[in-house]
């Protein structure tokens, strides 16, 4: 019996799979990356990676567990700042350590990066 | 806890705290700080979020309860820790049933001794035998007399305090039993 293409439906949600599971991926890279630059909040943080990262439909509570593990993993500090206006806000900045971390994940995605290139150019 | 001026209407302080005390379930499984820290720094997200958008203070934090996302599920403690926290879980609730039954009667002791100290007490025989009772019993001693009540209530008091705090870390959802257990 003759194999039947998948409906289109099925080839949308595999690839809103698909790109749900890449941005898992990359988005503590991505957090990182925004951190290298300047210490942040969630708010801004997230706002800043919807903006940026072609992230506008994610969830913004994502981010906070995240936050944690690098926190966690010694990649990020936290503390509690007063803001002139409302509430203290919790900025998080990256630490050596978390450099290094960043290093080796942007080494890791261009490798990546270069394979997707290189197979391109050869189709 | 924040008020309703916190969240510009009393609308807007209901959505936000509906959502806090939803957030607080399903982070059950964190420890108490860790608990602490990420609902205040959701909180600080969702009051950032209603500072960054025009309109109703309401709309503004319903809004920013939708942008957060779905809430994680609680962690669970993993199949075999399940099993130990259920089997623990149902002795310490055993335990607890008698114990409290005990601090029950002895609390109704106590109480009863205070409407009629001369029959209710410690009561101790000339054999060295000794029974607690409502009842002055013949051939024998009260020994606490004005004491019995202080101690027994106090004693039952006590014990009631120990097993609510029993209950708190050992039988509670989300207590630190239940929380050890989910690291394990």
């Amino acid at each position: 019996m003759a194999k039947s293409a998948p409906p289109a439906d099925d080839g949308a949600k595999a690839l809103e799979r698909w790109n749900s599971q890449l941005r898992k991926g990359v988005f503590e890279l991505l957090v990182l990356g925004r951190l290298e630059r300047a210490r942040s909040y969630g708010y801004a943080l997230i706002a800043d990676l919807k903006r940026d990262a072609g992230m506008e439909d994610i969830a913004e509570g994502t981010l906070y567990p995240v936050l944690s593990r690098l926190k966690s993993d010694g990649f990020v500090t936290a503390e509690w700042v007063a803001a002139e206006e409302g509430a203290p806000r919790k900025y998080y900045a990256i630490t050596e350590e978390g450099r290094r971390a960043l290093a080796h994940m942007r080494a890791a995605w261009m490798r990546i990066d270069n394979a997707v290139q290189l197979r391109s150019n050869e189709e | 806890m924040t008020t309703q001026r916190d969240w510009g209407s009393p609308e807007a302080a209901r959505i936000a705290e509906a959502f806090l005390r939803r957030l607080a379930r399903s982070l059950r499984g964190l420890d108490a700080a860790e608990r602490q820290e990420r609902l205040r720094e959701a909180e600080a997200h969702l009051r950032d979020f209603a500072a960054a958008h025009d309109g109703p203070p309401e709309r503004a934090i319903a809004d920013g309860v939708a942008a957060f996302g779905p809430l994680p599920e609680p962690a669970r403690p993993a199949a075999t820790g399940g099993a130990l926290l259920s089997l623990i879980r149902a002795i310490v609730i055993l335990f607890i049933g008698a114990t409290g039954v005990l601090a029950a009667m002895t609390l109704h002791l106590a109480v009863s001794d205070l409407f009629a100290p001369d029959q209710v007490g410690l009561w101790v025989y000339a054999s060295g035998d000794w029974s607690l009772s409502y009842e002055a019993q013949p051939d024998a001693r009260e020994v606490l007399g004005f004491w019995f009540a202080p101690i027994f209530g106090l004693g039952a008091i006590a014990v009631a305090i120990a097993l609510a705090f029993l209950y708190r870390i050992a039988a509670s959802p989300g207590g630190a039993l239940e929380r050890a257990l989910t690291r394990l």
